[in-house]
């Protein structure tokens, strides 16, 4: 699964998540044009390169699994990934982002 | 058909599950915040000829507290005006079948490189120095500090939040405010339209515990009733974001404790605790929100916020030396001559 984080258009950072580890990567380009139009670097300053737990700047971002099987009423013989994929459509389809925010995610599966 | 939101009033509350059975084209969009469902969701909505989004808080019944805490928001909101300190401009709603608030986009009025964080966003740093995330108002000062100093920003933008944060705290206090974690205060971060970077306090959006309304119809009841359980009640309303626990001094209740850590040689501070003495109405807040619902507050809710208003203030003026009794005289004669 690869978790896309945006700066309006530009995309800043892309944490992959392999097994149980989310290794993060900065694209340095596009975050120095962002910290040009105001978005401020200090929100990266605490993201481990490979971590065992999703980035606080994401994690804020997303709704909880509880809310998504909520609201998608997963039935008891759905697959694991077939919730996955639920699940990433579920916050790419209901931009998961805020109006008073800059910032928005998008998740692909691989 | 009715398009404007505020045709959708009925008795005080504007019914937004009647607006989006008429507008169903409006998408919904959820608020979540440290991966914490909460009910709030972000909406858009036609208002005064305008698209624009409101913040929908729906109140649970099974909640904590009352009904009333719908109108204690909206009467929060007209005390802060009365001290100049920004709020977001709530409205009266019911959705889903339970009372709700609504508020619009504070930011509508930025440029467009600012943008809103969550306190929480701004504590993460502190997250490891903290047992449980049990942060104070120290670790938002520090959090505060740790972001103009990573940022580069002026020690004058670094000051001037702060100084909004303790503030909010003092106001608080007189309001009896029971909700205000720190992460519950946003901030305004980003490029300013004149090119700086800044951080400063958003409008305040969170407020919905406050005069009282973290008790149920019946403690409300009982305490009207019962003047010594008021006293004890009242002395136990109190926001989380004090005086941190290590300069606590236990003899004195918690808001007393905090207000003392806040004043403490701070002339600015002082200055703005007498200024809510002296200048928060709650009469006039009152009716002020009346005339904006078009519709009268509960009664049994409205003599509990006097009640509860004029003990605070009486055990406040006691703390800062003011005379209680010349203040409440000043008041009154001012109302008079409004009348006139």
């Amino acid at each position: 699964m690869n978790i896309e984080l945006f700066w309006d258009d530009l995309k800043i950072l892309t944490i992959e998540k392999k097994d149980n580890l989310f290794i993060s990567s900065v694209d340095s380009d596009n975050l120095m044009k962002a910290k040009d139009a105001g978005f401020p670097t200090y929100f990266l300053r605490n993201i481990s390169l490979v971590s065992e737990e999703l980035a606080p700047i994401v994690r804020n971002r997303i709704p909880g699994v509880n809310k998504i099987q909520d609201k998608l009423k997963f039935k008891g013989n759905c697959s694991e990934e077939d919730i996955e994929e639920n699940i990433c459509d579920y916050i790419n389809t209901t931009e998961c982002r805020r109006p008073t925010d800059k910032i928005s995610i998008k998740i692909e599966l691989n | 058909m009715k398009s404007n939101i505020e045709d959708y009033r009925k008795d005080g509350f504007i019914d937004l599950d009647e607006y989006f059975l008429d507008n169903p084209s409006n998408f919904t969009y959820p608020y979540y915040i440290d991966g914490y469902d909460e009910m709030n969701f972000w909406t858009r909505v036609k208002k005064e000829e305008e698209e624009k989004f409101i913040y929908v808080k729906p109140r649970d019944s099974e909640c904590i507290g009352s009904n009333y805490s719908v109108y204690s928001e909206l009467i929060y909101e007209e005390l802060m005006k009365q001290v100049g300190i920004d709020t977001a401009k709530f409205d009266l709603a019911t959705y889903d079948g339970n009372l709700a608030t609504i508020s619009d986009n504070v930011l509508e009025e930025y440029s467009y490189n600012e943008f809103i964080i969550n306190g929480s966003e701004l504590l993460e740093s502190r997250r490891y120095l903290t047992y449980d995330n049990d942060y104070d108002i120290e670790d938002l000062f520090d959090a505060v500090h740790e972001y103009c100093l990573a940022e580069y920003l002026d020690e004058d933008i670094e000051n001037k939040c702060i100084e909004d944060i303790q503030k909010v705290c003092i106001a608080d206090i007189f309001t009896l405010a029971t909700d205000r974690k720190p992460t519950d205060l946003d901030f305004i971060v980003g490029k300013k339209e004149n090119s700086e970077d800044t951080i400063e306090l958003a409008p305040l959006c969170h407020n919905t515990y406050c005069l009282g309304s973290n008790f149920n119809e019946d403690e409300i009841y009982d305490m009207l009733e019962n003047e010594d359980m008021l006293v004890d009640r009242i002395n136990l309303c109190y926001s989380d974001t004090g005086v941190p626990e290590y300069k606590r001094e236990e003899e004195y209740p918690y808001w007393e404790d905090t207000l003392y850590y806040l004043l403490d040689e701070n002339e600015e501070n002082i200055f703005f605790a007498k200024k809510c003495a002296e200048e928060m109405d709650i009469n006039k807040a009152i009716q002020e929100v009346e005339k904006k619902i078009e519709s009268k507050i509960p009664s049994e809710y409205k003599e509990f916020v006097h009640v509860a208003w004029d003990n605070r203030l009486q055990n406040i003026c006691e703390c800062i030396g003011l005379d209680y009794y010349k203040i409440i005289d000043n008041k009154c004669y001012e109302r008079e001559m409004e009348e006139i």
